[in-house]
């Protein structure tokens, strides 16, 4: 199946304060996740971001481990969009499906890891991805979504070396 | 503990088990289908397990099943009957089951349907647009609002728009104002909690539609259950700021009252469709737990039921196999009481019962054991006996015989027990002669009766016993008959008499030896004194008559001297010989012209005999002038003399057969024809034959006497090759001896 989800381009930046991720996803809902949303159900989408620092002669140890997730709603009375961060934060809402998705899949600095997680003179490899959390559909649908392919929404990983 | 036993504990315990997780799985999934929360996070993992376990189930349940049918097949003993039960058994589980869940589905179903009511929808649906319509009287209101304190911005000086705008905002009760200039700049903003987050930029759709509209008002939410209404409008350049063009965006709160009737609404809305659109997932779901729920217990309840099954007929196949063990003869069999119920007094009955039969069993074992011991006893005693002993029954059948009876008759008999008398004599013709008369006899003196009888086992060879019959007593239903037991004492009779001979001999010898020497010498005195005084005419006839009486005295002394060498023979002396060289040394002495031609046949593998040699001699001697003196007067007369090995009994042997081609031996005197003074000659002592036998006997042998087919006699002497089983009388006790070793 073509993939629904793209990542088009990711970086990891050093901030001074933190490793913050930059990146350009595309989401394209499926025709059942797009029935899940109108009929009130909030999509969450969660971007995952791993970096292991590359060994010779050894297993390569993880040293970022983390995902963000983004929520999206649709507001039957305003006819609207709403985006966010699950606790309520970065409130944003959209006339449009398009300009809602458009804002998740911008993502701008995003503090992902310490600073000192990276060190300056080792290699790395980073690998994001953003998928469909299944795990806060609401219980049936899950259910649903075990076997039905309309709620499996995954990028495949998007990978590059770091090398600071 | 046997191996059912262990199974039968491993399948309860498996049951236990299964029940328990069951029990767990089917409470974990209530819980998951009533906790939306939970649901979320462990309905599938539940349900998984859930439908896992139906799953082992089934496995167990179907290899069970398969077992037993199998089982069945074999023949094995409780297989049928723990079919019958599961029947019944799985039918009371399982029924009842499939009704609850039919019932459950259809009323999950239906109560799930009534959740959603078109009119309930359109209801809401209306509050939906009625909450729209009274938001968008408020948009109105405050888009005019914005659009006068623009006009008013508009007209102030460029430098007062700053500290101006706090005022203006407080005045149309705004949150946050701001003004935007070149490229969206901000120009001044007014917030209503300063220190709150950074002020809002223009949104998206804003921007959008400012260019083409140059006002633009939206209610946006806030969060879940908050709303603002953003009003922003462009407006024209006043005179300080040339060719620039402000934008004014304005956040409103909606009012308290609309707020909160809007929220209940939206909340409302949001959820009835959620409820709606999840009914059909919902639905699927919730069948599928019930299903699944169903089928563990329903498996559960079959497997329940097989065990069930195979507990109640546990102890019944063990009585069956009890029962056929004791069919086959296993006394021995227990069964363990597992119980205290019916079938467990049953299984006590039977294990008293085993115990009975195997008491008796082994009663009935040890005495037939003894009745065998006795028979066995009985039978060494009768066999040990050198009499003759038959039973016969009332019917005149052999009941039973022992061997010394078959040697002396030389009969079958042992074998032949159960026959009639009858079928023994027509099997066995030299015996009808001697049972007619013993049966005759019998029936003469029924009381018992003792006499000698004759018996002729051949022609060369007659034999007496000596017979005592008693009648048996009729005993345990068997039926009276009586006992005949006979001794061989052909033997003795003939020792008796040869010893009344030897007497005889020796007093005759004596009375004859006696005068025989006066007689003699008288006769040679006469001879002596009156030869040279007679006339010479007699002479010759004087000479005459005292040779005659000289030379019959002579021969009466050799006469005599035979006599008393017949009645007291010298010690026997046993030594190796060569009879075949013997037989030659002998045979050698008889060639001359007056005589018959001698032919001998002789084995060479022959070998040695232990004989005394002068005695083998004199019989060979005997028996040769015996053959010569049969065919003197026959032309072409031969004799052959033949050895060859034979066996007597089961003793090895040596066969001496002299025949001749002469008149043959008198019919009527062949069976005496070895008595002595049985003659068919003139001459001779009659002592021939007589002494023949007697040496034969001194050797353990056998001689007997028969005519050839084809003229002329046969006689034949039978030597043992040792004389380690010799014994004083010639009956048949080598043989016994031979097999006594």
């Amino acid at each position: 199946m073509a993939a629904n989800v793209d990542v088009r381009t990711a970086n990891l930046r050093d901030t001074g304060e933190a490793w913050a991720l930059t990146a350009r996803i595309d989401y394209q809902l499926t025709r059942e996740a797009m029935q899940a949303l109108e009929n009130g159900v909030q999509l969450t989408f969660r971007v995952e971001i791993t970096a292991s620092r590359q060994r010779r002669f050894w297993l390569d140890p993880e040293v970022i481990e983390t995902s963000r997730s983004w929520q999206l709603a649709w507001d039957a009375l305003t006819e609207r969009y709403r985006v966010g961060y699950p606790d309520g934060r970065e409130q944003t809402s959209h006339a449009t499906l398009f300009g809602a998705l458009n804002a998740i899949g911008r993502v701008q600095e995003l503090p992902v890891a310490e600073r000192d997680s990276i060190a300056a003179d080792q290699r790395y490899d980073v690998a994001v991805r953003a998928v469909l959390d299944e795990g806060t559909l609401p219980g049936p649908l899950q259910i649903i979504a075990f076997w039905d392919d309309g709620f499996s929404l995954e990028s495949d990983w998007y990978e590059w070396t770091l090398s600071p | 503990m046997d191996p059912v036993t262990v199974s039968a504990r491993r399948a309860t315990l498996l049951l236990v088990v299964l029940c328990i997780g069951g029990v767990v799985g089917l409470a974990l999934l209530s819980q998951t289908v009533q906790n939306s929360t939970l649901f979320g996070r462990w309905h599938e993992a539940v349900l998984i397990g859930n439908a896992l376990g139906a799953l082992a189930l089934v496995a167990v349940l179907c290899t069970s099943v398969a077992q037993l049918l199998a089982a069945r097949r074999r023949g094995e003993p409780g297989a049928a009957l723990r079919l019958r039960l599961l029947g019944p058994f799985a039918a009371v589980a399982v029924l009842p089951v499939l009704a609850v869940f039919l019932l459950s589905l259809q009323f999950l179903n239906r109560g799930i349907e009534t959740w959603s009511d078109d009119r309930v929808a359109r209801g809401l649906e209306r509050s939906l647009e009625l909450s729209r319509a009274a938001l968008d009287a408020e948009l109105g209101e405050n888009l005019a609002k914005t659009q006068e304190v623009a006009g008013q911005i508009e007209r102030l000086p460029e430098g007062k728009i700053v500290s101006a705008l706090p005022g203006l905002r407080r005045a149309v009760g705004a949150t946050e104002m701001s003004v935007f200039g070149r490229n969206y700049r901000f120009v001044a903003t007014s917030a209503e909690n300063p220190f709150g987050a950074l002020p809002e930029l223009l949104s998206e759709d804003a921007l959008l539609q400012l260019p083409r509209n140059g006002r633009y008002v939206a209610v946006e939410p806030v969060g879940a259950d908050q709303l603002r209404i953003r009003a922003a409008v462009i407006f024209g350049s006043n005179l300080a700021i040339q060719d620039s063009v402000l934008t004014l965006q304005a956040l409103y709160p909606v009012s308290d009252q609309l707020g909160s009737l809007a929220k209940s609404v939206r909340g409302t809305y949001a959820r009835y469709g959620e409820l709606v659109y999840l009914r059909e997932p919902l639905e699927t779901s919730f069948t599928l737990s019930l299903t699944v729920a169903v089928m563990l217990a329903l498996f559960a309840a079959l497997y329940g039921a097989f065990l069930f099954a195979r507990r109640l007929a546990e102890p019944i196949r063990d009585l069956v196999d009890g029962t056929q063990a004791i069919a086959a003869g296993r006394l021995d069999t227990r069964l363990a009481v597992k119980s205290r119920d019916d079938l467990g007094a049953l299984v006590e009955s039977f294990n008293d019962m085993a115990a009975r039969l195997s008491a008796a069993d082994a009663e009935s074992r040890s005495s037939a054991e003894e009745i065998e011991r006795g028979r066995a006893s009985l039978a060494a005693i009768l066999g040990r006996l050198s009499s003759g002993v038959i039973a016969v029954d009332s019917q005149r059948c052999i009941r039973m015989a022992n061997e010394a009876a078959e040697v002396i008759l030389q009969a079958e008999l042992r074998a032949a027990a159960g026959e009639p008398l009858e079928d023994v004599a027509i099997r066995h013709p030299q015996l009808r002669e001697f049972l007619a008369a013993c049966e005759a006899r019998n029936d003469e003196s029924p009381d018992g009766w003792r006499e000698q009888m004759p018996l002729a086992i051949d022609a060369g060879s007659r034999r007496t016993l000596m017979c005592a019959a008693a009648p048996l007593p009729d005993v345990q239903g068997l039926q009276a008959g009586f006992v005949l037991v006979f001794d061989d004492i052909t033997g003795v009779l003939k020792a008796q008499r040869d010893a009344a001979w030897g007497e005889v001999a020796r007093r005759l010898a004596h009375e004859i030896k006696n005068p025989l020497t006066p007689i003699q010498l008288s006769a040679e005195r006469i001879r002596r004194r009156y030869l040279a005084g007679v006339p010479a005419d007699d002479t010759d006839l004087l000479d005459r008559a005292t040779h005659t009486i000289v030379q019959q005295v002579a021969a009466m002394r050799d006469m005599v001297n035979a006599f008393s060498d017949y009645a007291r023979a010298p010690e026997v002396r046993f030594e190796s010989i060569d009879v075949n060289r013997l037989v030659r040394e002998v045979v050698e002495l008889y060639h001359g012209p007056q005589l018959p031609a001698m032919h001998v046949d002789a084995d060479p593998a022959l070998g040695h005999v232990e004989a005394d040699a002068g005695r083998l001699r004199q019989l060979l001697h005997n028996l040769l002038r015996n053959a010569c003196d049969a065919i003197e007067e026959h032309t072409d007369a031969r004799v052959t003399v033949t050895t060859h090995r034979c066996l007597m009994g089961t003793v090895a042997a040596v066969e001496i057969r002299i025949d001749d081609n002469g008149a043959g031996i008198d019919p009527e005197l062949l069976p005496r024809i070895f008595d002595p003074y049985v003659t068919s000659k003139s001459r001779g002592t009659g002592l021939g034959l007589a002494i023949v036998r007697r040496l034969v006997e001194e050797h353990g042998g056998t001689v007997a006497a028969a005519n050839l087919a084809g003229g002329g006699a046969s006689l034949r002497v039978t030597l043992p090759l040792t004389q380690r089983y010799r014994e004083s009388n010639n009956d048949n006790r080598p043989r016994r001896a031979a097999e006594r070793r």
